[in-house]
């Protein structure tokens, strides 16, 4: 009975020491993870604290098997360095998501630098081009006013000139009245002194070529109007035509007016004499485009 | 014969004395185990890592329960694998944090880039 007894004790015992003997499957795993994580460059550089820690929790696990902890302990401590082991993979993993985040936030920082810069240079590259669009501005205008000036006295030089060629100035522009006796008995044909006063005429008239010039035929009251609508045409015609010699004639308008605007009485010889006339219209700049009637 | 027998029974309660039970109470594992908990909830570890957190919560529990059974050796290796998963659960959470933010920093710098362009764009015309 008693042999019987010590018998199993003695297996017991011997079963104990095998199994601590055998080599633990656990602490394997984690001899290789740990063997693993220390070949990971990323690991040693971004968790070699959290590195360390598993290699000393590996330490104990392989220490208490050598000294025949039983299986149980080594299991335990195994995956306890197993654990250590994920905890320095995933801490090297933040360490790598750290940089990256770091990265983001200088390029967003940079951006930020490069769009202040960018409107900045856009703000003054605004400012320099209204600047020297209002420059241009006011050139335009100095210049605008030194061609109203430079037309002015143009205009004013004519006006002078016309008014030495004995022409009056009306509402409409310069006048100038060429009485019937300035024709050919008869005809339609201007006499020769006639001719060099409308030549002096048409001279100054090229030096102003903006201004138009508007020809009109008068008549006296005798006569039909038919026929004396007729003459007054024909005269202006003739008068326009002695003008065209010298100036563009679309420049020229020619219209009859017949007896319509009498400019002395009709019943007398003197009065009839000067009813019938051509007047020709230097028009005023600002009327130049539309001729009327007066 | 007899006192062979005693001899061996000796032994083998020494045996089982060394290798299976402590008498200290593992009150400074209990502590980490307790702290690592504690740490890794504050770091949102729940919503991040539920398995791990939900493990050494259990371990944490049962090694309260070896405690009051003065079962010291069990007590502490369910206090020391509470730690672990405890800090495992911490680590992969604040992975989780940043692998977040870097998400939502990538968004935003993708955002500010394309309203530049279209400030940009709008300023040359």
């Amino acid at each position: 009975m008693n042999k019987y007894l010590s018998t199993i004790m003695l297996s017991l015992l011997t079963l104990t020491t095998i199994s601590c003997a055998q080599k633990n499957m656990a602490l394997q795993d984690a001899r290789s993870a740990f063997q693993n994580a220390s070949n990971d460059p990323t690991v040693q550089k971004n968790a070699p604290v959290a590195l360390h820690d598993a290699g000393l929790a590996l330490k104990e696990a392989n220490e208490a098997e050598a000294k025949g902890a039983d299986k149980d302990e080594v299991s335990h401590l195994s995956s306890l360095a197993m654990k250590r082991v994920e905890i320095a993979k995933i801490e090297a993993q933040k360490k790598a998501q750290d940089s990256q985040l770091q990265e983001i936030s200088k390029t967003r920082t940079d951006a930020v630098l490069t769009a202040r810069e960018q409107e900045a240079k856009a703000a003054r590259e605004k400012a320099s081009m209204m600047e020297a669009s209002n420059k241009q501005l006011e050139t335009a205008a100095t210049q605008s006013q030194a061609e109203k000036d430079a037309l002015a006295l143009k205009n004013e030089t004519l006006e002078k000139e016309l008014a030495a060629l004995k022409m009056k100035p009306t509402a409409r522009g310069m006048e100038l009245t060429l009485k019937d006796t300035v024709f050919e008995f008869g005809k339609a044909d201007l006499t020769s002194g006639a001719r060099r006063d409308l030549e002096k005429l048409s001279q100054e008239l090229k030096n102003a070529p903006d201004r138009k010039i508007l020809v009109e035929g008068h008549t006296d009251g005798i006569g039909t109007d038919e026929f004396n609508q007729a003459l007054s045409e024909r005269r202006a015609q003739a008068i326009k035509d002695a003008l065209a010699r010298d100036i563009d004639s679309s420049r020229i308008t020619a219209r009859g007016l017949g007896k319509q605007y009498p400019v002395a009485s009709n019943n007398t010889e003197a009065g009839r004499q000067q009813n019938r006339r051509v007047t020709v219209t230097v028009l005023s700049a600002e009327q130049g485009s539309a001729p009327t009637a007066q | 014969m007899k006192k062979n027998t005693i001899n061996y029974l000796m032994v083998l309660i020494a045996v089982c004395l060394s290798a299976c039970a402590s008498k200290q109470p593992p009150i400074s594992a209990m502590t980490k185990a307790g702290v690592a908990v504690k740490r890794a909830e504050d770091a949102q570890a729940v919503e991040a890592a539920p398995l791990e957190m939900r493990l050494a919560r259990e371990q944490l529990d049962q090694a309260q329960k070896n405690m009051d059974q003065k079962k010291y050796d069990d007590a502490r290796r369910n206090a020391e694998s509470a730690t672990v998963q405890a800090e495992l659960a911490e680590s992969k959470a604040k992975l989780q944090d940043t692998k977040t933010k870097t998400t939502d920093a990538q968004q935003g710098l993708q955002t500010l880039e394309k309203e530049i362009k279209h400030s940009n764009e709008r300023g040359a015309k």
